[in-house]
């Protein structure tokens, strides 16, 4: 079920507020790419996983990217993740150019502005629920007290408080999922990346991630999802399509306007 | 320290969660480490031998170097004769045995010693040796004094307090004026007493003390500071122009005698003299110390393969990690971390296993080791520094291997390639099972060198001798007529003879003249005296001439019976009989006994088969004998009882020692069986280990052809195709290794054989045994692992890497 979008965006349009709006506005461009491509070369095939991709995707934004199998979805979210670099065009982060960056530098970004949410949750095994959600305050350095505060923070937030000693393998696909939020967002990321964040999950356990989704962009988190589905599309203020590495079309939610 | 603590939590997870594997891991781990340790006391121990003196730097021993003879002795008074022309000695200890079978008695208490030694009064200012009650320089400093260690007081004082009173040695008594500690097992010197020289009896001291040429004691020279090498020896062959070259001119002898000073550090492992304390062997300390290096580098280079081996199941995690932020090296301190940790737990089992195997290993190598050593603060110091070690050499590349993984391709899913590793891999496994076959070697050729040894036909009676050692007190001596005729008269005794040596026992070297072209040839012989009984007893065969007569009062005087080897090397073919021979040299040709071959016995082994049959002369006797031989037909035990009632009645008190004349001999091959039970064991541990990494490495690799394999099951391929699928690889692996091991261990192995006079040939059924067992041990891994990819579904091995 779709989500009224204009609480977060009003909260957001609060936040910047007054004359200088319009500008600042225009300056949170999160995510801007200008013609990425990326070709992957083996010793005789060359396959183009992305041709001349644009896109840019505003602060705040709940874009949805679709497409068949193999029309380069996941390597899109990859390029933006930072987890693999375009071989051709630039990659803009907040303004800044990623393309040049090494992978050093790469990876601090990742760190601090970047939550990722998988279709296989992608949980540590042999962690806890509580230390799976902890670990990426961990490669941040946070002290002690802090991680626990942002941890139960969360937790709470998730509604996992009470299974926080449980490891993965003792919880449901939902829950599972939930931690990975959890996870994705103990950081207070700029952006979470979910790549089909429902595709292991049924209907019910599906919604209530995708509500869940729906809850942070509303509180102001930008949220890009790679997705086959076009019931969770819809959660999403925007949906772009690609088909064999290229961008088809762009279309915004009926519902949903943006308000820059 | 958190992130100490949280790797910790988290290996013992994984541990938990990989159990197969954590079990390889540790076991690979542990064993390496408990064969580390075991081996690394047995190294230190022999390389600290006599370590513990305090200056053991200026402390050196004399030998004597003559042209037939190197000794680790010196004459009685070259101590002191030395000293007295070179200011850089501070003092002189001269150590005398008392002699093999000391009767020592106190009240009802009567034992035979054999470790009592005349010292000089220096004794104790020179040598580290713990005295706990006396004054070092008055425990020793006039006669009738006796220093008894700790075990001598408890045996002959149970009652504790031993200072100040009696023992009777040899009939006469002493006062015991200092007690000492044990002496350390790690000591060339091993004694239980110490009476002063001055108790020498004066016959013997002016003897010695007249002939420059009778060696009989250890000489111990202690510098004022460490002297230089090379001006000691000139120091000592100026002593010896001056001094000796007279004497033995003086005295009409050809032979020249020199000294050497050997650092008491070196004792040890000097293997050039004769009549000396059993020593160690420096090239089986090498061996052992590089074995034991060896086996910590095998379980290394396993641990690597197993970690590349679970990399795969690693990867997801990594992935995971590095997407949200970890950096290479954060990944690889967490993975050094699980290392160490892995190897600390290795290092508490491998302690607990060694506190378990010490008993047996005390036993093979014949030390006394304990667990303590191994938890003193330097040593538990050292062994972190290994262990840490250990993790470095084990955690860095598949650390570097790990924190390598890209995340994009592991969290699809997708098996991390791992191009170049695999080379490594391949090597690591090459070297692995090169050790294992040098290993598998080598007890297949020394194991079979005992069994030759063992199976080798002596030249004597095969049926089982009892031996007694015969007391040297002249009181006991005069009694053996009787002891012998009530033995003889026992039912079950077919045989009874006496003789002055027993093979196996130790056999003396006389200077002698044989006769050759009818001149006289100064030579030196192996010499014994038996009785008439001797040759019957002992099944030796004469080939020529006839046994001694005990009517005859010549053949007790003039008469020798020779071996088959002394008529071979003079030439005197079947003619030997009536050909002379001169025993107790003097000059101008004459002897103190000058007489004639009246037998030819055939060759028998009176020494190990180290050394060849050298030339024997026996000669008759009827008094001073130190053994009698006795060839029992039935009853054995029973036998022996009724031996040890006969002697009891004859001389009551006495404890008689016996052993069988076979068992005794093989003694001599205590050092090799030593080795061949440790170097089995090894041989067993490190196939082991090789067998754990063989079998994570199959399973590594399965798991990286899931689909390849899973296609081929599809097509039709069943569990032996597949053996042979995955066991090619490993085979052409096996064969490099094998090509790789049988150079390097035959030669060592040929070294080893060069050290028997009678040793196996090495030819290549030992070699096919070998490849036969590693292959055997990696085929019946590979078949498992085959068997079970043939039973997995392949729909499963299909679908596994789609994503």
């Amino acid at each position: 079920m779709p989500v009224n979008h204009t609480v977060s965006a009003k909260k957001l349009a609060l936040t910047f507020s007054g004359e200088k709006n319009q500008e600042l506005a225009q300056k949170i461009k999160m995510i801007r790419t200008e013609s990425i491509s990326k070709i992957y070369r083996s010793k005789e095939v060359e396959t183009i996983a992305l041709n001349q991709v644009s896109i840019n995707i505003e602060s705040g934004e709940f874009l949805s990217v679709m497409g068949p199998s193999g029309c380069g979805k996941t390597t899109l979210l990859n390029v933006l993740g930072l987890l693999d670099v375009p071989s051709q065009g630039a990659y803009f982060f907040q303004g800044k150019n990623m393309v040049e960056l090494n992978e050093k530098a790469r990876s601090e970004i990742r760190r601090k502005e970047i939550g990722f949410v998988f279709q296989s949750f992608n949980l540590i095994e042999e962690l806890t629920v509580y230390e799976n959600i902890e670990l990426p305050l961990i490669y941040l350095d946070k002290p002690r007290k802090e991680r626990r505060a942002l941890v139960e923070q969360v937790m709470d937030r998730m509604k996992m408080s009470h299974r926080h000693k449980h490891f993965p393998s003792q919880l449901s696909g939902g829950q599972q999922q939930r931690v990975a939020v959890a996870r994705a967002l103990v950081n207070s990321p700029s952006v979470i990346l979910a790549d089909e964040p429902t595709g292991n999950l049924d209907s019910k356990q599906g919604n209530e991630v995708m509500d869940l989704l729906a809850q942070l962009n509303e509180q102001g988190t930008t949220i890009v999802m790679v997705t086959h589905s076009a019931h969770d599309a819809a959660f999403s203020s925007r949906i772009i399509r690609l088909l064999d590495g290229e961008l088809l079309s762009e279309n915004r939610t009926s519902q949903n306007e943006l308000v820059w | 320290m958190v992130r100490l603590w949280a790797n910790l939590v988290f290996t013992v997870r994984l541990l938990r969660r990989h159990r197969l594997y954590s079990l390889i891991s540790l076991a690979g781990l542990t064993a390496g480490i408990s064969a580390c340790l075991l081996l690394g006391m047995y190294v230190v121990d022999e390389v600290t031998f006599d370590n513990f003196h305090p200056e053991k730097e200026k402390i050196y021993r004399l030998s004597t170097k003559g042209s037939n003879i190197t000794a680790g002795l010196t004459g009685l008074p070259i101590g002191p004769m030395i000293a007295e022309e070179n200011q850089e000695i501070e003092s002189v200890v001269r150590l005398l045995s008392y002699g093999k079978r000391v009767d020592v008695q106190r009240d009802q208490i009567h034992y035979n010693e054999n470790g009592i030694l005349y010292a000089d009064s220096s004794f104790f200012s020179v040598f580290g040796y713990e005295l706990i009650q006396g004054q070092a320089e008055q425990v020793l400093n006039r006669k009738e004094k006796i220093v008894l260690s700790q075990s001598m007081v408890e045996k002959y004082f149970p009652e504790g307090d031993a200072l100040g009173k009696g023992l009777q040695v040899n009939g006469k008594v002493y006062q015991v004026s200092g007690i000492m500690a044990d002496v350390p097992s790690n000591s060339d010197l091993q004694f239980s007493a110490l009476v002063s020289m001055e108790d020498l009896n004066p016959q013997w001291a002016q003897v010695f003390n007249q002939d420059l040429f009778r060696i009989v004691c250890f000489t111990y020279l202690k510098f004022h500071k460490t002297p230089d090498p090379a001006s000691l020896q000139a120091s000592l062959d100026a002593f010896g122009e001056k001094h000796i070259r007279p004497w033995a001119e003086q005295n009409g002898s050809e032979e020249m005698y020199y000294y050497e000073a050997v650092p008491i550090e070196a004792v040890h492992f000097d293997h050039t003299n004769e009549f000396d304390s059993p020593k160690g062997n420096y090239t089986y300390v090498q061996i052992f110390g590089l074995v034991a290096l060896f086996m910590l580098i095998i379980a290394c280079i396993n641990f690597i393969n197993l970690s590349l081996a679970r990399s795969a199941e690693r990867s997801r995690e990594i992935g995971i990690r590095k997407t949200l932020g970890a950096g290479k090296s954060s990944i690889r301190l967490q993975f050094f971390l699980e290392t160490f940790i892995m190897s600390l737990l290795a290092y508490a089992i491998s302690l607990i296993l060694v506190e378990l195997a010490l008993p047996s290993f005390n036993q093979m190598a014949a030390k006394s080791f304990s667990l303590s050593i191994l938890l003193q603060g330097k040593v538990i110091l050292l062994s972190l520094s290994i262990i840490i070690a250990v993790s470095v050499l084990s955690a860095s590349y598949p650390a570097f291997i790990l924190s390598s993984f890209e995340p994009i391709h592991v969290l699809k899913g997708r098996l991390p390639r791992l191009g170049s590793s695999g080379l490594v891999r391949k090597s690591l496994l090459v070297i692995q099972f090169a050790f294992s076959m040098a290993m598998i070697l080598g007890t297949l050729v020394v194991g079979q060198q005992m069994r030759y040894m063992k199976g080798q036909d002596l030249g004597f009676s095969h049926d089982p001798l009892l031996v007694y050692r015969i007391p040297s007190d002249t009181s006991f001596q005069r009694n053996l007529s009787g002891i012998l005729k009530d033995i003889e008269r026992l039912p079950s005794v077919e045989n009874v003879a006496l003789s002055s040596n027993v093979p196996g026992q130790g056999f003396g070297e006389l200077m002698v003249r044989v006769e050759t072209k009818n001149k006289l040839h100064e030579a030196t012989m192996r010499y014994m005296s038996v009785d008439q009984d001797y040759l019957k007893t002992m099944d030796l065969n004469l080939i020529q001439g006839r046994n001694f007569n005990p009517d005859s009062a010549q053949d007790y005087s003039k008469a020798f019976i020779i071996n088959q080897k002394t008529a071979e090397v003079y030439n005197w073919g079947s003619d030997a009989i009536g050909k002379r021979i001169q025993i107790g040299l003097l000059a101008d040709d004459q002897a103190t006994v000058d007489g004639k071959v009246i037998g030819v016995v055939e060759d028998f082994h009176f020494e190990s088969l180290h050394h060849p049959v050298e030339p024997l002369a026996i000669q008759f006797t009827n008094s001073f004998v130190a053994y009698l031989t006795i060839k029992v037909r039935s009853d054995f035990s029973f036998t022996e009882e009724k031996i040890g009632s006969i002697w009891q009645k004859h001389d009551p008190g006495r404890i008689t020692e016996s052993f069988y004349l076979d068992e005794g001999f093989a003694e001599q091959y205590k050092t090799e069986e030593r080795m061949v039970k440790i170097v089995g064991f090894l041989a067993l541990l490190s196939i082991l280990v090789s067998a754990l990494g063989l079998y994570a490495l199959t399973a590594f690799n399965l798991k990286q052809r899931t689909r390849e394999i899973g296609v081929r099951k599809v097509l039709g391929a069943n569990a032996s195709d597949l053996a042979w699928i995955i066991s090619s690889e490993f085979l052409s692996l096996l064969g490099l290794a094998f090509l790789l091991a049988v150079p390097f261990s035959y030669y060592l192995l040929i070294q080893w054989l060069d050290g028997f006079a009678y040793s196996i040939s090495l030819d290549a059924t030992y070699m096919l045994i070998t490849a036969g067992i590693a292959s055997l041990v990696t085929m019946s891994i590979i078949a498992y692992h085959a068997f079970k990819a043939s039973e997995a579904s392949a729909i499963y091995a299909l679908k596994y890497e789609s994503g």
